[in-house]
């Protein structure tokens, strides 16, 4: 992922909330599942830029 | 005639010399996939101004979104008699003038339990061997940058050193050795960014710096005497043989099975191909349709799959299914779990998935 052109969002989880282990990114069309996990360098990306206000995470997607 | 019985504790302690071997025998370089073998993501690509990961343990990386318009192609140009059958080679699609902290380069990137044995931080900090063969049609000074990362911003630490490439189009072995850091240990968690080796091809002026000492920066870096390696489109650099190992001295190649190097390389990216045959693969509900219906807590269909090899941390996954599109993927370093929503009827199952967790 180049981060310049994203949407981020929470997966949705079977109860209807956000997920609180995965998000989904999509980039040029093709969608990624980010682990909410500041191990993944992508991850640590995301949340770096929702610190500094340049992203932010959707709610997840209905069904 | 009476029998003396021998055992090893009738041999004398100064009867025996030790056997007159190398200490440097077993697993000797730290670098992954250093003769290019490996290629999971493939054999061509085309870097610009975002780091892009290339061949496997290898990366493009760039300074300050600096476009290094390339092309970067596993090529089966190779020093003659080395054993070597893959290479990278480097060439520029169109002349890219850098300013200011522009840089351009191909690195990797080492985890911190993968150099906490160098001791750095001590007084008995261990140097750093680096060896490769190059070979460039643009000549002159070139640089390789040896980075620290710390926990914190600011405490990283860096030591450029320069090569020089004095005839064209002519493979040479270049060794370099850095010493160890005695200020900074390589910090973090085990699994984090600790080390950076940095080929760098082109540097902006503005992070130009001395050779031979360490200083602390987190800068990319090289010296004022590096090339200019975007100016021509007919510029080519060749890379293979990479091998970095504790010490002063240089040892020959450790030449790897392609399996081991594949082993290696898959704890960082990971790339499955389905058979094209649903198989055991199918999505699949576990609970009973009456479940289902009564709300029980994963009313969705799953595939779960298992890496070959645990990864460096949770991945990034993207997958292709047979029929629509997936609902969610959750990671670990062991595996994943796709899952879709609909449990109704007819079959489904995953057509190819990558996994990333790259340093």
């Amino acid at each position: 992922m180049n981060y310049t052109n994203i949407t981020v969002q929470y997966c949705l989880e079977d109860d209807g909330t956000n997920s609180t282990s995965s998000l989904k990114v999509t980039e040029d069309a093709v969608v990624y599942f980010v682990p909410i996990d500041l191990d993944n360098v992508d991850y640590a990306k995301i949340k770096s830029m929702v610190d500094d206000g340049t992203l932010t995470i959707a709610e997840a997607d209905e069904e | 005639m009476a029998l003396i019985k021998l055992n090893t504790r009738s041999i004398p302690d100064n009867a025996v010399t030790p056997a007159k071997v190398s200490q440097n025998l077993g697993r000797r370089n730290i670098l992954r996939n250093g003769a290019i073998n490996v290629a999971q993501r493939g054999t061509i690509f085309s870097p610009t101004n975002g780091q892009t990961y290339i061949f496997d343990g290898f990366l493009a990386t760039v300074g300050s979104s600096f476009n290094m318009d390339t092309t970067v192609t596993q090529s089966s140009t190779v020093p003659t008699g080395e054993g070597f059958s893959k290479s990278i080679k480097v060439t520029p699609d169109s002349v890219v003038s850098s300013s200011g902290s522009h840089n351009g380069g191909i690195a990797q990137r080492l985890e911190v339990q993968n150099v906490n044995h160098l001791g750095w931080g001590t007084s008995s900090a261990k140097s750093l061997t680096l060896s490769f063969w190059v070979k460039s049609s643009k000549t002159g000074t070139y640089c390789v940058q040896l980075q620290q990362n710390a926990t914190s911003s600011g405490s990283e630490y860096s030591h450029v050193k320069e090569y020089t490439i004095a005839t064209a189009d002519t493979w040479q072995k270049v060794i370099l050795t850095f010493p160890g850091n005695t200020t900074q240990a390589a910090a973090g968690s085990s699994n984090a960014d600790g080390l950076r080796v940095n080929w760098w091809l082109v540097c902006g002026s503005s992070d130009h710096t001395a050779a031979d000492s360490w200083a602390q920066t987190a800068s990319y870096q090289a010296t004022s005497n590096q090339v200019d390696f975007m100016d021509n489109t007919s510029n080519t650099w060749y890379m293979t043989g990479c091998q970095l190992e504790a010490g002063d001295n240089t040892t020959e190649f450790e030449h790897r099975s392609f399996g081991e190097d594949l082993a290696a390389c898959q704890r960082y990216f990971y790339k499955w191909t389905s058979t094209g045959l649903s198989d055991h693969y199918n999505f699949y509900s576990p609970y009973t349709p009456n479940q289902v219906t009564a709300g029980l807590p994963n009313s969705s269909a799953i595939s779960p799959m298992t890496f070959p090899t645990t990864m460096r941390a949770a991945p990034t996954v993207t997958g292709t299914l047979a029929s629509g599109s997936l609902n969610r993927a959750t990671s670990t370093p062991f595996g994943v779990v796709f899952q879709v929503a609909a449990t109704s009827g007819g079959t489904n199952y995953p057509t190819a998935f990558s996994a990333t967790a790259e340093l």
